[in-house]
């Protein structure tokens, strides 16, 4: 090599100046096309529509039309006035939470032992299986339930087959198959969510509790619990937005008196055609949203990314 | 191979993190050129102004005598070695050696690219790892395996920032002597940053030491060590005692400086005037040290300069060298060291009284005016330790 | 279920102590001392939860290869024909075709938005960034019933509504956060350094992209493009308000299935669904080395 240095070696770069005058202009204009693309998307496909939501709120509703450009109150005027609605909306939080609370209750377990798994191999099985169930559409998983709890459906068969009951119990739709169809969707949510909270946790720090003399259970308390906090109030939040937007599974397995919220919002704009009301329905329900990402946001520091991170599926 | 010529170099983050400031370095052909200084000086922002990832905010940068200061990084003929060696993680060792061959302009055959990536990894001492992965390879060889890719397209100049911080101790020797030797093969002009200041005492032809974003000293090692222009360089470069106090005459290149130790003889380059502050300082290997039984103060009287006496604290046996702190009468600690062969009658122990005494000539005083504030001077063990070796 | 102990199966340092700390030392004195109760408890736990989540689903494939009109469960013998049914029926071809190229073209408009915007987020000297990530993330926040009806009552009014385009736009808009937030996490977690070590080899902005940049986060992209387009094929109500009942996907043609009967079609389109999407998942999971890992 030390020779080689004073002779014309060909490992050099030819630095030409000819990289092209396009690519420079590329580079001085790439910052407004990469940023303006997606703005532009979002702009035109997110915020507008949004925007036109608020506008269509106002618009009154003529008998026979859509809707007519034009300013009125009487859909905010309806909403504040017939208690159904706000009781629709009472309605739709209270499941909603206790959808979130369930779900934790049962996930929290099944996340520890996932993260505590010694085989990685069937841990990746099992979270691969929970992950798959999660994207399967809502309504395979509801007509899955409905097939399940129905008169004449599998739950009833095996009742009357043991002799437990004589005639077969009217399950679905009902409340017990709506609580049951809306924590077996979100389950898989609340768990990996936890999961990776927990998985967090360096294990040698219960060891170190037990260390100290700590038994198992204390452990947990003293120890895991406490570290999982922002897993436990993000599952919790993730959950407990995603069962608010919930459409099918309180359509399918729920009684037309514990439709929630979105159904409304669903049937008022297709089924009665008033774009309007539902309109004004989905800002109400927007508000109740915001108030509570905010909150979530404020009051337990979690990012949208954390609530939207775990992968926030929908239920539509 | 190249000159590199920085000429007011500037750069301001923001609006006024100034990280360099008006710096100018000529780097010569074949030079070996270490930076040195603490932590957040601009070393690192020197390189990449150089290597052309900074915009730079004032001045110029050229090669040979082709200004470069506006070219991006790709159009610029210098190799770097990143910190975090940045060996692509998805290429196996052959692919990064032959990256930069592969995204050239020119066209490189693909014998052309064997032969070289074959020729860069006998030059490193790694000959048929060309299959594996980054990962798969240890720091050491990371390391190399980065030196490699870097100077694969012969550049005119190599930049390594901190290229050994990230390794252990002895394979820091060894990488040290290795780049070294790479060094001088190719004869490569050669900019490299670190922390370490005995790393860049044997390495390198000239050192730059940086003091917030300014030169505070170019020399060769053996000229910053043994003429630091200022109390900073001393202080960074080696261990150094410090002596505060101010002028009160002098003649010839010797000046009198009134400090806590008394009267102490010193030399000094420059004029001083009588009541400049100045520190004296002295290394640790132009102190000696005799025993000293008695309680009383300095034997001939105190008409001795340089002479004083104290309490050893701590001696400590440092490979070849013992060094000794000693907690003088006046109140300040110093550091003492002597060849560990020198024999004693009776050895200096912890406890000990000793007299204390150096030469004016290993004496040097330096203005104060010139020292960031919180760099000043009270040496103590903690900042020796910072920079100690 | 033999290894998937707790990891402090009685082989951590104090688990003397801890045993004896443990109640239940009747049961241990019974069974001689060698059952976890614990740790048996959490498996058994375990397992309960995975046949909750796996046994809805379990029958649905037993109901789909029944050979009988009605639903009966246990099925009596194995037939194919629900699936031929579905297979060979014209609507349902339709209605599949249909959400596979929703699904297609709403996951390359997903994977665009979030690849742009994860970019400009990272390299350019943008202002208000976490603005912007929030905007980027906003559109799955919201219920999909209300982004249904806002792009419902948009599409009518600028009059280009019910076509396959207004669907594969308002899935690629609605699911293309997780592109981001993939994306967003690749380019975070990419040592910056490497991309300049390639500029400094020579290599143009674009080259250094292609070569160095794109290869790295590339399993992020595609984890990306495989969430939008898994999302898209089951997303239900957004696609009904949009389709202004002029398109059929599959979602929505067993959504209106349902209402009629239940006929083991369903079970047996259901089931190609459950493939599908178990397919795309373990790729996914393939490709990414978990990313729930
Ligand atoms: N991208 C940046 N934006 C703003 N300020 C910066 C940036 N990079 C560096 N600085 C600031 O510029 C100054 C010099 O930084 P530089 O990285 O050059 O220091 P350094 O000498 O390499 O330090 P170290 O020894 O810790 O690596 C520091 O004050 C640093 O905080
Ligand atoms: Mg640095």
């Amino acid at each position: 090599m030390a020779g080689e240095t004073e002779t014309e070696t060909p490992y050099t770069r030819d630095r030409s100046e000819s990289s092209g005058r396009l690519r420079g202009w590329l580079n001085d204009r790439s910052e407004s096309i990469v940023l303006g693309y997606p703005l532009a998307m979002l702009a035109l496909f997110f915020a507008v529509p949004l925007f036109l939501l608020i506008a269509t709120s106002f618009y009154p509703k003529p008998s026979g039309e859509y809707y007519q450009v034009g300013f009125t109150l009487e859909h905010y005027r309806r909403l504040f006035t017939v208690p159904l609605y706000f009781r629709r909306l009472g309605f739709t939080v209270a499941l909603s939470m206790a959808t979130a609370f369930g779900c934790l209750a049962i996930g929290y377990p099944v996340a520890y032992t996932l993260a505590r798994m010694d085989s990685r191999l069937r841990r990746r099985v099992y979270i691969t299986t929970i992950v798959s169930t999660m994207w399967l559409t809502y309504i395979i998983r509801s007509y899955a339930w409905t097939v399940i709890l129905s008169k004449n459906g599998v739950l009833n068969e095996f009742l009357l087959t043991i002799g437990a009951i004589d005639t077969a119990l009217s399950l679905t739709p009902g409340i017990w198959a709506l609580a049951i169809g809306m924590t077996y969707v979100f389950l898989p949510f609340a768990i990996l969510t936890l999961y990776s909270s927990i998985n967090n946790i360096d294990p040698e720090l219960e060891e170190a509790s037990k260390n100290l003399g700590a038994d198992r259970f204390q452990t947990f308390r003293n120890v895991t619990v406490p570290l999982s906090k922002n897993g436990i109030y993000s599952a919790w939040m993730l959950v407990f937005i995603l069962a608010l937007g919930a459409y099918i599974v309180p359509r399918l397995l729920g009684k037309p008196a514990q439709w929630t919220l979105p159904v409304i919002i669903g049937n008022q704009s297709l089924n009665n055609l008033n774009v309007p009301f539902g309109a004004a329905l989905s800002i109400a329900m927007m508000v109740v949203v915001i108030v509570i990402l905010v909150a979530g946001y404020e009051l337990l520091g979690l990012g949208s990314e954390e609530m939207a991170g775990a992968g926030g599926g929908t239920d539509g | 191979m190249s000159r590199i010529e920085l000429d007011g170099l500037t750069k301001v983050y923001g609006s006024d993190v100034v990280a360099v400031d008006d710096i100018d370095l000529t780097v010569k052909d074949g030079e070996f050129v270490t930076l040195v200084g603490p932590s957040g000086c601009g070393k690192t922002t020197t390189l990449r102004c150089i290597a052309g990832f900074e915009t730079v905010t004032d001045g110029r940068i050229a090669m040979d005598d082709r200004e470069i200061t506006a070219e991006p990084p790709y159009r610029r003929d210098v190799g770097m070695v990143f910190q975090s060696f940045a060996l692509f993680p998805h290429m196996t060792v052959e692919e990064n050696v032959a990256y930069g061959m592969r995204v050239a302009d020119r066209d490189f055959s693909d014998t052309e690219v064997d032969d070289r990536v074959t020729e860069m990894l006998a030059m490193i001492e790694l000959p048929g790892i060309e299959e594996r992965m980054p990962s798969q390879l240890s720091g050491g060889q990371q390391q190399r395996v980065a030196l490699a890719r870097a100077l694969a397209l012969n550049p005119g100049a190599l930049l390594l920032d901190e290229p050994l911080a990230s390794l252990d101790e002895k394979l820091r020797k060894q990488m040290q002597a290795e780049l070294s030797r790479i060094q001088k093969d190719l004869g490569v002009t050669t900019v490299f940053v670190t922390h370490n200041q005995e790393e860049a005492m044997t390495m390198s032809d000239r050192i730059v030491v940086l003091n917030d974003g300014e030169f505070e000293q170019v020399g060769s090692p053996d000229t910053v060590y043994h003429e630091p222009e200022s109390i900073f360089v001393a202080d960074f470069i080696g261990k150094a005692n410090v002596f505060r106090g101010s002028v009160t005459g002098g003649e010839e290149g010797v000046v009198d400086v009134d400090t806590d130790t008394g009267v102490l003889k010193a030399t000094a380059d420059d004029r001083l005037d009588a009541g400049t502050d100045v520190g004296v300082v002295v290394r640790p290997e132009g102190i000696s040290l005799e025993r000293h039984e008695t309680e009383d103060a300095i034997g001939d009287g105190g008409t001795r300069a340089n002479v004083t006496a104290g309490e050893v604290n701590l001696v400590q046996m440092l490979g070849g060298t013992v060094e000794y702190r000693v907690y003088t009468d006046a109140g300040t600690e110093l550091i003492v060291t002597t060849q560990a062969g020198e024999q004693r009658a009776t050895p200096i122990e912890r406890g000990d009284r000793v007299r204390v005494s150096f030469a004016a000539e290993r004496a040097r005083a330096l203005s104060i005016e010139s020292i960031v504030e919180n760099r000043v001077v009270d040496v103590r063990p903690e900042i020796e330790a910072e920079t100690g070796s | 279920m033999g290894d998937d102990r707790l990891p402090d199966g009685g082989t951590v340092r104090g688990s003397d102590r801890e045993r004896e700390r443990t109640r239940g030392g009747l049961l241990r004195a019974l069974t001689g001392g060698t059952v976890d109760l614990p740790g048996s408890i959490a498996r058994l736990y375990l397992g309960a939860c995975l046949a909750f989540i796996v046994a809805p689903i379990a029958i649905i494939v037993a109901i789909s290869v029944t050979p009988e009109q009605f639903l009966t469960f246990p099925p009596n013998g194995f037939s194919l024909r629900w699936f031929d049914e579905v297979l060979s029926n014209a609507d349902w071809q339709l209605a599949l075709l249909n959400s596979l190229v929703i699904a297609a073209g709403a996951s390359v408009i997903a994977a665009s938005i979030g690849l742009s915007l994860a970019f400009a987020i990272d390299r350019y000297d943008v202002r208000y960034t976490s603005f912007l990530r929030g905007i980027g993330v906003l559109p799955i926040l919201i219920p999909p019933v209300i982004i249904g009806v806002a792009f419902m009552s948009y599409f009518f009014l600028i009059g280009i509504s019910g076509t396959l385009l207004n669907l594969v736009v308002a899935h690629g808009v609605f699911y293309s956060p997780f592109s981001l937030v993939l994306i967003s996490t690749g380019l975070d977690e990419m040592d910056r350094s490497v991309e300049e070590a390639a500029m400094n080899l020579g290599a143009t902005q674009w080259q250094t992209l292609r070569t160095v940049t794109f290869p790295i986060i590339r399993s992020n992209v595609f984890s990306g493009v495989l969430f939008a387009f898994i999302l898209s094929l089951n997303e239900y109500i957004i696609a009904f308000l949009v389709s202004g009942f002029t398109v059929t996907t599959v979602p929505i043609k067993i959504f209106s299935s349902l209402r009629y009967s239940y006929s083991p079609t369903i079970a047996a389109i259901s089931v190609l669904y459950i493939v599908l999407t178990t397919a795309v998942v373990a790729t996914v999971e393939y490709y990414t080395g978990g990313i729930w890992n």
